[in-house]
């Protein structure tokens, strides 16, 4: 054998081998008994793509219904619009047509002298406003704020203080020449959907809660609890609607509030004392009102006298951070307002409506056969916290990155999260295989 | 926060083992622990060195060329941008009297380097991992008759680590990036006994474990948010100790002479991964990144053949089928040593150059089986992984 043919001999076997690339086939999705061609999304906020305190551009490509849609475009799924802000700083509008941006986060140097966050709004793109509701049908009918009896109000089009700035920019119909609006159903049955997500209810239970209880149980203003019947009613109204074509669907149920970083981040004995601040304040606090060494209670206005907080009870984290820190807020002297405690009371009537309003989510998905995303659960296992591709992400405000600056709404991962979760619950019931989101591809929290 | 940080490494056999010392040996599957061919008798057997009857020079470098895919349970396959790495072989064995030969090793047992694109899926888990190990084993072997004989030496073990993943703190500039970085030396021994009978040769040997200590690995943190350094969250460096043990290996062969111009050999390893339990990064001072990840490898066997005919005076050609088990178990399938058991082809060719030189060349050809892991104890990390290995070999022999 000669070097040419040892030569001849080499190139051959690398040959050979250079075409053993590793198969790895990519599945073949399916959407099993379920029909994603056409889906329609209709909810709240939390569906929108709603965080950071506002409306963006970002939060609504990352919404639920987005991903959702994305997903099932593996599976028959068909174009999904949503109703776009423009990109750059969003949108928060209260009901006198004030606007303000998405909350950033800042570093600063806080009032004890501390490295510290700061969390602000940004200044509100006005462009938000505009009237897009000749650019429809849309397939995401989820508006920020929404209560479930409002999802067939003939009012909620006409934006201002009798209806809802963020519908008014794309219902169909703003009720300009009739005086009534398109509602939020019926904009969805213009989709002839083949499938549908519904999440709400949420903005009965939370617009009550993050008040601190400043409305009444069973009212229908802004404040309120739903009343159950309403809420049930609603429920019914909406699924037979939406369904009426035969399409099919997913529901999710309403987390527990002391699950979400609003309202469990600050904890209801976070006043803590030496013994000498402590003997000082009890020659001054009225009876009942005691302190010792170490973590107290925080004192509370409540029903026109003070007191002390009770273990749990929650504290809101809408308090100005300053106030506590520095002000002497909790003490005595400065009784944390009501607007921002939930006291045992409003808290009990919030476990009731919220416990009554699941149980109707899971009578009508049981008797329609929806797939059921169970997220009241799937927010206690976010406590400890979950992992994702090497990512452990947890409830805990700013630092756990599943929730958005606000503390109530999800971030975009936390989006991501859930819209799993709703996959999870869509293959379980429609035995489709739709693969799961890549929750680490969208934003947690922007640290500056 | 620092979960996975540190996990081991690609490799050339189960587990992090390079089991390319020697273009002879990986043209024969491996299957070399009871024949001297050449100088890495020193590594593959202490105890056949005493059997040699020239001495040799050997120096080879390898071409591992492999191909890693990854399908996560997002649906979307992710490959590793190709790499080349290249461990390299050093051998001296010397016919010193007439009962006592001697040689020396510098070679690369262990080792492993993994790189992911920066962005890929699994970036908070690794995005790159490198482990090179440098063994030097000076070594002494002492033939009773012309039976048998035994042979030992230390093996000091130069070792270091590089790892690089992102953390999931994010700026407008991105995720920030850690680095660990350590090195360490390790002691241990080989030592073999080789029977000699006619056309029967049986070979026993045993290399022990070695505990590589890091005892000032440095971690550096970049792309930090700046406020996260600010308020003391993160650091921009901060040091680390860890260790990681080699495992042992017990190899035992035999050859056995067809004609005098076919050689078969067979090959049992028996590599003992269990010690390869844990892997712990202790910060001494931020305890709070301190890591404990459980690796709970198990031991593994390989089995090798190999085939050799001498088909003229300068050509010899090889060939080596070989099966290595894994020793990573479900649940631990982790991206940086996306490993499972392994089908191994090999071939080569030996050519005598112009005076005391001769070429040796060889080319394997590595199945890692595919695998799907789908409870990743760590990470959470679920998917499939398939990797091919393609490795050339090159060595250059002085015959003396």
């Amino acid at each position: 054998m000669n070097s040419r043919t040892i030569i001849r001999y080499c190139v051959a076997v690398s040959l050979l081998l250079v075409g053993c690339k590793p198969t790895l086939d990519e599945p073949k999705y399916n959407a099993g008994t379920a029909d994603f061609e056409r889906f329609v999304a209709v909810g709240s906020g939390f569906t929108a793509g709603f965080n950071d305190g506002a409306l963006t551009r970002a939060g609504q490509e990352s919404s639920i219904p987005n991903l959702l849609a994305h997903q099932f475009s593996f599976a028959g799924g068909g174009e999904f619009k949503q109703p776009l802000l423009p990109s750059g700083n969003g949108l928060l509008v209260n009901s006198l047509g004030q606007i303000k941006g998405q909350l950033s986060l800042s570093s600063i140097i806080n009032c004890a002298g501390k490295f510290d966050f700061r969390i602000s709004n940004v200044s509100g793109n006005a462009a938000g406003l505009q009237w897009i509701g000749n650019s429809g049908p849309f397939n995401n009918l989820s508006v920020p704020g929404v209560k479930s009896f409002q999802l067939y109000s003939q009012f909620l089009g006409k934006g201002g203080s009798v209806g809802n700035y963020y519908y008014h920019r794309f219902a169909s119909d703003t009720g300009s020449v009739s005086g009534l609006s398109s509602t939020l159903i019926g904009d969805a049955q213009i989709i002839d959907p083949t499938f549908f997500m519904l999440w709400m209810g949420n903005s009965d239970v939370y617009s009550y809660a993050t008040s601190g209880g400043a409305g009444v149980v069973g009212g229908m203003g802004a404040y309120d609890l739903t009343p159950v019947d309403t809420f049930n009613k609603a429920v019914d109204f909406i699924v037979n609607g939406i369904s009426s074509n035969g399409a099919n669907g997913v529901i999710a149920n309403i987390p527990d509030i002391y699950d979400i970083p609003f309202f469990n981040s600050i904890p209801y004995n976070g006043l803590t004392l030496t013994a000498a601040q402590a003997t000082a304040l009890n020659v001054v606090s009225p009876p009942g009102i005691t302190f010792s060494a170490g973590s107290n209670s925080f004192v509370v206005e409540n029903g026109g006298a003070i007191r002390q907080l009770k273990a749990g009870e929650l504290l809101l984290l809408s308090i100005p951070s300053d106030s506590l820190l520095c002000g002497g807020w909790g003490l005595p002297q400065h009784p944390i307002p009501a607007k921002y405690v939930i006291d045992s009371t409003e808290l009990s009537n919030i476990n009731l409506s919220i416990a009554a309003f699941n149980n109707k989510i899971v009578s009508a998905a049981t008797s329609k056969g929806l797939a059921l995303v169970d997220v009241n659960h799937f927010y206690k296992t976010l406590q400890p916290g979950i992992k994702f591709n090497g990512v452990t992400m947890s409830a805990s405000f700013i630092s756990g990155g599943a929730f958005s600056l606000d503390g109530i709404n999800p971030s975009n991962r936390g989006f991501a999260l859930i819209a799993n979760e709703f996959i999870l619950a869509i293959n379980a019931r429609f035995k489709s295989n739709l693969p799961m989101v890549d929750v680490n591809s969208y934003t947690g929290i922007i640290f500056p | 926060m620092f979960g996975c940080l540190f996990a081991p490494l690609l490799s050339l056999a189960g587990g992090f083992q390079i089991n390319t010392q020697g273009q002879k040996s990986t043209s024969m599957g491996g299957s070399v622990s009871s024949v001297a061919l050449d100088g890495s008798v020193v590594f593959y057997n202490p105890g056949a060195l005493a059997f040699i009857n020239h001495s040799y020079f050997n120096a080879g470098v390898s071409l591992i060329v492999p191909e890693t895919s990854f399908l996560g349970h997002t649906g979307v396959k992710e490959t590793m941008p190709g790499q080349i790495y290249t461990p390299f072989s050093l051998y001296a064995a010397y016919t010193w009297k007439t009962k006592v030969n001697i040689g020396l090793a510098i070679n690369t047992p262990f080792g492993l380097g993994t790189k992911w694109d920066s962005n890929w899926s699994g970036r908070y888990i690794t995005q790159s991992a490198k482990l090179n190990a440098i063994n030097i084993q000076p070594t002494l072997s002492y033939k009773f008759n012309d039976h048998l004989s035994i042979g030992a030496g230390p093996m000091i073990v130069l070792s270091n680590a590089d790892l690089t993943k992102a953390l999931p703190y994010s700026s407008n500039a991105g995720d920030a990036i850690v680095e660990l970085k350590g090195s360490g030396t390790s002691l241990g021994a080989n030592a073999g006994i080789n029977f000699v009978n006619g056309n029967f040769v049986v070979g026993i040997a045993y290399r022990t474990s070695t505990k590589i200590d890091i005892s000032s690995g440095e971690a550096s943190f970049t792309n930090v948010p700046s406020s996260l350094m600010q308020n003391g969250t993160i650091p921009s460096s901060a040091t680390f100790k860890t260790s990681v043990t080699l495992p042992s290996v017990f190899s035992i062969g035999i050859g056995y002479s067809v004609t005098p111009k076919v050689l078969v050999t067979l090959d049992m390893n028996y590599t003992g991964w269990k010690a390869y339990d844990s892997l712990n990064f202790i910060f001494s001072d931020d305890a709070q990144f301190d890591s404990r990840q459980g690796k709970n490898y198990k031991n593994a066997l390989a089995l090798r053949a190999g085939i050799q005919y001498k088909q003229t005076e300068r050509t010899t050609l090889r060939a080596g089928l070989a099966f290595d088990e894994t020793p990573v178990q479900d649940g631990y399938v982790s991206p940086e040593l996306p490993d499972a058991n392994r089908l191994i082809c090999a071939a080569g060719i030996s050519y005598k150059l112009k005076g005391n030189f001769s070429a040796d060349f060889s080319l394997m050809y590595e199945n890692v089986k595919e695998r799907k892991e789908v409870n990743n104890i760590q990470s959470n990390f679920k998917g499939t992984y398939k990797t091919n290995l393609v490795v050339g070999g090159l060595g250059l022999q002085y015959e003396f």
